[in-house]
C-alpha cells in the first residue's frame, strides 16, 4: 500500500489526468495500433507482387515454425535444434505423397499425419530429458530426418529434392496461385499467432513456465509434467510441420538443404534475436534473419559472419532480444510521460486539485497498477537465458 | 569376411578420430558445463590451417602442429574473451557457440573455398601394407591415425588418472566449487581444459583429413558424431568417450557399408536406446547432468 503522507513521491504526480492519459496511450492503444500498422505493411508488401512479397512470405512461414519453437523453448525452457527437421517433414510429406499420385488435399492430410506421427514417436525420447541433453536429442532427431532426406534417394530424390506443382484449392481460391497462397499464409500465421497467445496465457502455458523455473515443485503440486512436456513438444513440432507444408507450396521444391543443421540454427537465432519467451519476438526475429539471408547477402559477401557476430553480441549483451529492447523503450516512454506530466502546469494543477493523501482512492490504486506493469519486465523475464 | 574385417579396421580408425574430438568436448562439458557446438567447426578449421601450413612448409608434421596450436589459441581466446560475457548461463554459452559455428564456417569458406581439399601423409605413411590374413591390403595412414589416437588416449588416461592435474580436473567435474574452495586456482584449470579440448579438436581435424576429408559440411557430421558419442558414453566421462567412440564409429562404418540409404540415421539408434534405458549415458553418473 502506498503511503499517502508523502506527496513528494513521483507516483503521486503520475496520478494527474494528462499523465495517466499518456500512460494509457503507450500502454493500451499503442500495441494494437502498432500491430495493425505492422499488419498493414506486411499485407501491402505481400500483395505488392514485388520480390519483397516472397521475402515476407518466407518471413511468415519461418515465423510460424519459430513461434512454435519458442512456445516450448522460451516458455518451457526446452530449446530445440531440430525444428527445421519438422519443416522438412511437412514439406517432404507433401512432396512424396504428391509423387505417388495423391490429390492436393490428401497430400496435406498425409503430411500432417506424418508430422504428428513422427512427433508422437520422438516425443517418447525427447521429453525424458531436459536442458542441454534436450538440445542434443532434438539436434539428433533433426539430423535423422536430414540423413533420410539426403541418403534415401529412392524416396526423396536425394540432393535434387522433390518438385511440387499443385497446391490445393479452398473453395474458389486456388493456392497454386502464389498471390492467393500468400494471403493464405498470412491467415494461417495470424491464426497460429492468436492461438499461441491464448495457449501462452492459458493454464497450460503457465504450467510450461512453471516447469522451466521449477519442475519438481510443479510435480509436487500434482501436475503431470510429462504430459505437459509431451503436449508442448507436439505443438512445437506440429507448427514446424505446418510451416513446412506452406514452405513447399511457396518454394515449389523441397530438398535436403531445407532441413540441414544451419537451418535448425537459423530458427533458434530467430527466437533468441527476436526475444525468447514472447510470441511476437520470434516473428520479429524471423524478419531479421530472413533479411540477413536475402537482403544483406546481396551487399555483404560475408553476411553469415556478420549474422553470427550479431547473434553472439545479442546473446552476450541483449539476451532479451528485440522484444527486450522494445520493452526497455516502453519503460523509457513511461518515464518520459511521467516526468513531463509532473513538470507541466496541468500536471501541477491536477495534483493541486486532486485529493491529498487517501491511499485507497481509485486514482492512487490505478497508478499503483500501472507502476507495477511498468516494472514487470525487470521483475519477471520470461527469457531462457 | 574380408570385407567385414576391412570395415572393422575402418571403423576403429574412425573411432580414433572421433574419440579425439569427443574427449575434448566431454572434458570441456564435464568441467565447465559448456556445450561447445562449435567443436565440429574447430575440427574443420584445424584441418584447413594445417592444409595451408603444409602448402608452405611441405611438412605434414608442421601442419599437424599448426592446426593443433592454432585451435588451442582459439580456445584460450574463447575462454577468456567470450565466456566471461555469458553470465555462466549454460544456454547462453551453447547459443554463443552456435553463433561461432556460422562465423567459423563462413570465414573458412571465404579463405579455403567450397571444394574438397586433401592432405596426404608423408613417405611410408602414404603407402599400403599387405596383411597376413587373406592378403588384405590396407593403407598405412589409417594405421598411423589409429596408433596416434590410441597413444593420445593412453596419455590422456595417465594425465587424468595418475597425475595431480588429472585429480584436480576429475574433482572439478564432480564439484568445481569445492575444488575452488580447497584453494586450487580453478581459473587456470578451466583455461587449461578449454585449450586442451580445442587443441584436441584441431589435432583430430588434421589427423582426420585422410578419413573424413576436408570440405564444408563435414563439421556438422563430426559435431553430431561427437554429440552422439558423449551422450552414449555419458556427458563428462572420459572412459565413456572411448566406449562411445567405438560404438558410434562402428555403427557408422557398418551402416555406410551395408545400409547406405539410412546409414546416417541408423547412427542415432544407439543414442535413442541409451537415452531410453540409461539417460545418464553408459558410463555417466547422474550427477554429471
Amino acid at each position: 500500500m502506498s503511503d499517502g503522507g508523502t506527496p513528494a513521491r513521483p507516483r503521486a504526480a503520475a496520478s494527474s489526468p494528462p499523465a495517466r492519459r499518456a500512460l494509457a496511450v503507450t500502454d493500451l492503444a499503442a500495441w494494437p495500433l502498432l500491430s495493425l500498422a505492422a499488419l498493414g505493411v506486411v499485407t501491402y508488401f505481400l500483395l505488392s507482387g514485388s520480390y519483397l512479397a516472397t521475402i515476407f512470405e518466407d518471413v511468415l512461414i519461418y515465423a510460424i515454425a519459430a513461434m512454435g519453437l519458442d512456445l516450448f523453448g522460451g516458455y518451457g525452457g526446452m530449446v530445440s535444434l531440430g525444428q527445421a527437421g519438422f519443416i522438412g517433414l511437412g514439406a517432404y510429406g507433401v512432396g512424396i505423397s504428391a509423387e505417388h499420385g495423391f490429390g492436393p488435399w490428401a497430400c496435406v492430410g498425409i503430411a500432417v499425419g506424418v508430422v504428428i506421427g513422427f512427433a508422437a514417436a520422438t516425443a517418447v525420447v525427447a521429453v525424458r530429458v531436459s536442458g542441454i541433453t534436450y538440445v542434443i536429442i532434438t539436434l539428433a532427431i533433426g539430423q535423422i530426418l536430414w540423413g533420410l532426406s539426403y541418403q534415401w534417394t529412392s524416396l526423396t530424390g536425394g540432393d535434387n529434392g522433390i518438385p511440387v506443382t499443385t497446391a490445393p484449392s479452398v473453395g474458389p481460391f486456388d493456392l497454386s496461385d502464389q498471390q492467393t497462397l500468400r494471403v493464405a499464409t498470412l491467415i494461417v500465421f495470424l491464426i497460429v499467432f492468436g492461438l499461441l497467445m491464448l495457449i501462452a496465457a492459458s493454464p497450460f502455458g503457465l504450467s510450461l513456465r512453471g516447469m522451466k523455473s521449477n519442475e519438481r515443485r510443479l510435480r509436487a503440486l500434482g501436475y503431470q509434467t510429462a504430459h505437459q512436456r509431451c503436449l508442448g513438444y507436439m505443438i512445437a513440432s506440429f507448427l514446424g510441420g505446418i510451416a513446412g507444408i506452406l514452405y513447399v507450396y511457396a518454394n515449389l521444391l523441397v530438398s535436403p538443404s531445407t532441413l540441414e543443421f544451419s537451418q535448425d540454427g537459423y530458427l533458434v537465432l530467430m527466437v533468441v534475436l527476436g526475444g525468447i519467451g514472447t510470441i511476437w519476438g520470434p516473428a520479429l526475429g524471423a524478419i531479421v534473419i530472413v533479411l540477413f539471408q536475402q537482403e544483406v547477402s546481396i551487399y555483404v559477401a560475408r553476411w553469415q559472419t556478420l549474422m553470427g557476430l550479431t547473434f553472439i553480441a545479442a546473446v552476450a549483451f541483449k539476451p532479451d532480444g528485440i522484444a527486450g529492447l522494445l520493452r526497455a523503450a516502453r519503460g523509457a516512454l513511461h518515464r518520459v510521460a511521467t516526468a513531463s506530466a509532473r513538470q507541466t502546469p496541468a500536471g501541477l494543477a491536477g495534483r493541486a486539485a486532486g485529493p491529498e493523501g487517501g491511499p485507497d482512492l481509485p486514482p492512487g490504486g490505478a497508478t499503483e497498477d500501472q507502476d507495477q506493469r511498468a516494472e514487470r519486465p525487470s521483475a519477471h523475464r520470461p527469457g531462457a537465458l | 569376411m574380408t570385407e567385414f574385417i576391412v570395415q572393422t579396421i575402418n571403423g576403429l580408425t574412425l573411432a580414433g578420430v572421433i574419440f579425439l574430438v569427443s574427449s575434448g568436448f566431454t572434458l570441456i562439458f564435464g568441467i565447465m558445463r559448456v556445450t561447445n557446438l562449435a567443436h565440429g567447426a574447430i575440427f574443420l578449421l584445424g584441418g584447413y590451417i594445417a592444409y595451408s601450413a603444409i602448402q608452405h612448409t611441405n611438412n605434414f608434421f608442421w601442419g599437424l602442429a599448426a592446426g593443433t596450436l592454432a585451435m588451442g589459441a582459439l580456445g584460450l581466446l574463447v575462454e577468456r574473451g567470450l565466456l566471461p560475457l555469458l553470465r555462466h548461463s549454460e544456454m547462453a554459452e551453447l547459443l554463443a557457440t552456435l553463433g561461432l559455428v556460422y562465423v567459423i564456417d563462413d570465414l573458412s569458406l571465404a579463405i579455403w573455398g567450397g571444394n574438397p581439399l586433401n592432405i596426404t601423409l608423408p613417405g611410408v605413411l602414404n603407402e599400403s601394407t599387405t596383411l597376413p590374413y587373406h592378403g588384405i591390403v590396407y593403407p598405412n595412414d589409417r594405421f598411423f591415425i589409429l596408433g596416434v589416437s590410441v597413444a593420445v588416449a593412453a596419455l590422456l588416461y595417465v594425465l587424468l588418472r595418475r597425475t595431480r592435474v588429472g585429480a584436480i580436473i576429475r574433482a572439478g567435474v564432480d564439484d568445481r566449487d569445492m575444488v575452488g574452495a580447497l584453494g586450487i586456482n580453478v581459473r587456470v584449470v578451466f583455461s587449461a581444459v578449454f585449450v586442451l579440448g580445442f587443441a584436441l579438436a584441431g589435432f583430430a581435424g588434421v589427423l582426420g583429413v585422410p578419413i573424413v576429408g576436408l570440405a564444408p559440411g563435414n563439421d556438422t557430421t563430426i559435431l553430431l558424431l561427437a554429440l552422439a558419442v558423449v551422450v552414449i558414453g555419458g556427458l563428462g566421462s572420459y572412459e565413456g568417450a572411448i566406449l562411445g567412440s567405438v560404438i558410434i564409429a562402428l555403427a557408422d562404418t557398418y551402416g555406410t557399408a551395408y545400409f547406405p540409404a539410412v546409414s546416417y540415421s541408423v547412427l542415432f539408434i544407439p543414442l535413442v536406446v541409451v537415452l531410453l534405458v540409461r539417460p545418464q549415458g553408459l558410463l555417466g553418473r547422474r550427477a554429471a547432468l
